[in-house]
């Protein structure tokens, strides 16, 4: 197949028509097209195509394309698809659902029977097989389930790989463990997630409306954690008791007394159990006041404290939430901790504001443990801050710089230490709201954050390995690794006569990231002056590394960028005739298309070293020559001094010479031989 | 102490003169006739050396004798005789050869180093032309930048002195 023909076909087989769009499948930020399987026209198929920024789901990507799912919308391929130019695009294939949704929003709810009978049984076994290669789907809801043909005979669920975990859901879908925080902050959760949502979407369907519609995600988090969910949502659908037991099951708001798998497959073959609904959060005996209201739950108490910050630093530097804590609620760990991070014991940087969000935000991730971590604008579930960061670098508002200063301050690290000593049974498991490891990169990514290569540039990278780069010197190509990302900045180069920036902070931590072993030169980077020759020549030795180890073709448009990037600072050799030189070896090292080569070749630190110290001769000379010059324009007097001694003298041994021949030629003529 | 000694110096050769000259009139009168006649241009010079130049007085005084010489040769040739000194101190000629050494002298010491210092000049200025145009060279070379550099940089203490200056 010729190079045009495979513009915008996918491994050669699907052909994405962007000319026909699909609004009704987009999926959040990606846009759905009509794709044609060029093998078998019999195929039905539609193309999800990733928008810029966003982090599909890449650990679920192979286990789902490596084995089929029953009941589940097939992902018949995946990757890079070259639009045209530098227009390469993430693509996700698969089957359309032609028979349209189960469900539509506005036409009434679905019969008990088609729900529990027909759809909840394949969503189960959806659910039983995810959980097996333990997997969450995170987008169970009622709006993705879809007939697979025009007869409305098969069922399936849709799509679940091209956004971040649960941030299409709408927030009563969401458990209390992430239905506080912002949708793309959600995590990929645990099966007890889709178990969860599997509840809401059968109340969804029998009620006909969402749930909950009407209320904000704060309104409906505090209603579940007061009330419970099933409380909250069960009672307004017409509902029997074999819904009633099986919602109470799958709406329980603890994940340890929710429904499992097990249960769920003892459901389907019929043993229905009779569970006792949830009630929401743990209660304490006592009430703690805070802003005039009573509070029994500490979950409630966080989340009113997190929206009152300096009002919540006052009543915690009061002690009266550590009291509480320690005496209503019994709990002596969490008191202690309370109690060192209101002493201050930990580190805590900034201003007044600062110090008490930052308090705040540390007490509120002790209060409620298992919910989502807040800090200012920011609040995002366990796995749920690479999603976040990519949101908010889509979106470049106040998330951003919240979560900036979140990781910069070390509050996320101080909170996750924290958590993470709440050992259970003695065992220390690394599953807090990132793992340790991650979280601690990242503060030290943020304490170099002005360097090229660090900030949260490189966070976002380090927590979203499937996504692309975001420079915007690509113009939103997808560059998933590294070796694509030099060939689409190698286009762009060549369109542009090398005036890019290939190594911008995006670019530059993007690298870092996925090359591990270029480590040492990002810190070497980091210590040398950016304005410096030495940093220039560091970037292209880093930018000629790269094309030997990742993509060895010919350069000519990163070499002309090299050229452009060179030429002022060969401009900064002294000598016409050395710049003369470096200048033409550059010209003909370009034509290799290597920048290992060219550097190597015009061998520049070299020729500058050499140029400096002949320059600081030369100098020298000049010096000499012009103090000599002014001596000798200067010197007319003595000169004149110098002359009239030396004439005397001659003078004097023409006047010796004189007497002499004198005496000579007296002898001779008077006394003769 | 330089003082004293050079005139400790100059009134002990002055001395010894003045015993030359006692004993020359004594024994040799008419030679002594001839000489102190003659050599009035060099005592002359002696008194009245406007410069103070060492070897003035003894250029003048060599040509000086250079042009006596003869006239002494001419005495004792004719007779040495103080009748004869005085018959040869009439000739004009005579006078013409001892003073004529003497304006010899005097023209020299006054033409020698003109001469020499049109010399220094000339090459000067061709070592000024040189050191221009290496210094067009430089700054063709290194740029304009030099220019500022060399003001800004002190001078080399270690330069080589110019040689625009002939120390002889």
């Amino acid at each position: 197949m010729s190079g045009a023909d495979e513009q915008g076909t996918l491994r050669g087989r699907y052909k994405v028509l962007l000319q026909q769009p699909l609004p009704q499948y987009d999926s959040g930020e990606n846009k759905a097209y009509k794709v044609e399987d060029l093998r078998d026209s019999n195929n039905i198929l539609y193309a999800l195509v990733v928008g810029d920024g966003v982090p599909f789901r890449d650990d679920i990507v192979e286990p789902l394309t490596s084995r089929n799912t029953p009941s589940l919308t097939s992902l018949h391929s995946h990757g890079v698809v070259h639009f045209g130019n530098t227009d390469y695009r993430y693509v996700f294939v698969h089957d359309m659902p032609v028979g349209g949704r189960v469900f539509e929003e506005g036409q009434g709810g679905l019969s008990e029977q088609q729900v529990l009978n027909v759809i909840v049984p394949k969503l189960v076994d959806v659910i039983i097989n995810f959980a097996s290669r333990e997997l969450t789907h995170r987008n169970i809801r009622a709006d993705n389930v879809f007939y697979m043909d025009n007869e409305k005979a098969g069922i399936a669920l849709g799509e679940c790989v091209s956004c971040p975990p649960g941030s299409l859901q709408p927030a009563v879908y969401e458990p209390l463990e992430s239905a506080n925080a912002l949708a793309d902050g959600r995590g990929p959760g645990t099966v007890m997630s889709d178990i969860y949502a599997l509840g809401v979407m059968i109340v969804h369907m029998l009620g006909g409306v969402l749930p909950g519609e009407g209320r904000t995600a704060t309104e409906l988090y505090a209603l579940k954690l007061a009330h419970g969910s099933y409380a909250v949502l069960v009672p307004k659908i017409p509902a029997s008791s074999r819904v009633g037991f099986l919602l109470a099951g799958l709406l329980n708001d603890d994940p340890s007394r929710r429904w499992n798998t097990e249960v769920l497959i003892r459901w389907r073959d019929g043993v229905y159990e009779r569970p006792r609904p949830g009630f929401g959060d743990r209660q304490a005996p006592g009430p703690i006041i805070f802003e005039g209201e009573e509070y029994l739950s500490p979950r409630l108490l966080s989340l009113a404290m997190t929206k009152k910050p300096a009002q919540a630093y006052i009543l915690l530097e009061g002690g009266k939430v550590e009291s509480w804590v320690r005496n209503s609620l019994n709990d002596k760990d969490a008191s202690a901790r309370i109690a060192d991070t209101i002493s201050g014991r930990m580190r805590i940087s900034g201003g007044a504001r600062r110090r008490e969000l930052q308090c705040v935000s540390r007490v509120s991730a002790i209060l409620d443990n298992t919910g989502a971590f807040w800090y200012r604008e920011v609040t995002f579930s366990r796995g749920g801050l690479g999603g976040l960061i990519a949101h908010a670098f889509r979106s470049d508002g106040p998330v951003k710089t919240a979560i900036a200063e979140m990781l910069e301050s070390g509050v996320l690290l101080d909170a996750i230490y924290v958590d993470l000593d709440r050992s259970e049974a003695g065992r220390r498991k690394d599953n807090s709201w990132v793992t340790l490891g991650r979280i601690t990169d990242c503060y030290e990514f943020m304490e170099k954050r002005d360097l090229l290569g660090f900030g949260l540039e490189r966070c976002l990278y380090e927590l979203n390995p499937s996504i692309s780069c975001m420079s915007s010197t690509l113009q939103g190509a997808y560059a998933k690794d590294v070796e694509k990302l030099m060939d689409i900045l190698e286009e762009r180069a060549f369109k542009l006569d090398g005036k890019i920036n290939p190594l911008d902070r995006h670019t530059a931590a993007f690298i870092a990231t996925r090359t591990k072993t270029l480590t040492k030169n990002f810190q070497k980077l980091s210590s040398l002056a950016p304005d410096s020759v030495a940093y220039t020549i560091m970037l292209i030795e880093m930018m000629g590394r790269l094309q030997n180890a990742k993509s060895p073709s010919p350069k000519p448009g990163l070499c002309m960028w090299v050229q452009v990037v060179l030429k002022p600072v060969i401009k900064k050799i002294h000598s016409s005739i050395r710049r003369e030189f470096v200048l033409k070896k550059l010209e003909n090292a370009m034509e290799s298309g290597n920048i290992d080569r060219i550097l190597k070749e015009i061998d520049l630190e070299n020729n500058l070293r050499r140029d400096s110290s002949e320059y600081e001769q030369a100098i020298k000379e000049f010096i000499d020559i012009n103090t000599g010059i002014q001596s000798l324009e200067n010197g007319g007097k003595a000169r004149a001094y110098a002359a009239k001694k030396y004439g005397q003298w001659i003078a004097s041994v023409i006047s010796i010479a004189a007497l002499l021949s004198s005496f000579g030629f007296s002898y001779l003529h008077f006394v003769g031989f | 102490m330089v003082d004293q000694a050079q005139i400790k110096k100059r009134s002990s050769s002055v001395a010894k003169l003045l015993i030359c000259v006692g004993l020359g009139a004594v024994f040799v009168p008419p030679t002594v006739i001839i000489l102190g006649v003659g050599m009035v241009p060099t005592f002359v010079a002696r008194f009245a050396n406007p410069n103070r130049v060492r070897g003035t007085v003894a250029a003048m005084a060599a040509f000086n004798l250079a042009g006596i010489v003869p006239v002494l040769g001419i005495l004792y040739d004719r007779g040495h005789t103080i009748e004869q000194a005085f018959r040869l101190l009439s000739d004009v000629y005579m006078w013409l050869m001892m003073y004529g050494g003497a304006g010899m002298a005097a023209f020299l010491l006054w033409g020698v180093p003109l001469v020499v210092q049109g010399g220094y000049e000339m090459q000067a200025r061709q070592y000024i032309k040189r050191l221009e145009k290496r210094r067009s060279r430089m700054i063709e070379e290194w740029g304009g930048q030099i220019v500022a550099d060399a003001k800004i940089l002190p001078a080399n203490p270690d330069a080589p002195a110019a040689k625009g200056t002939p120390d002889k």
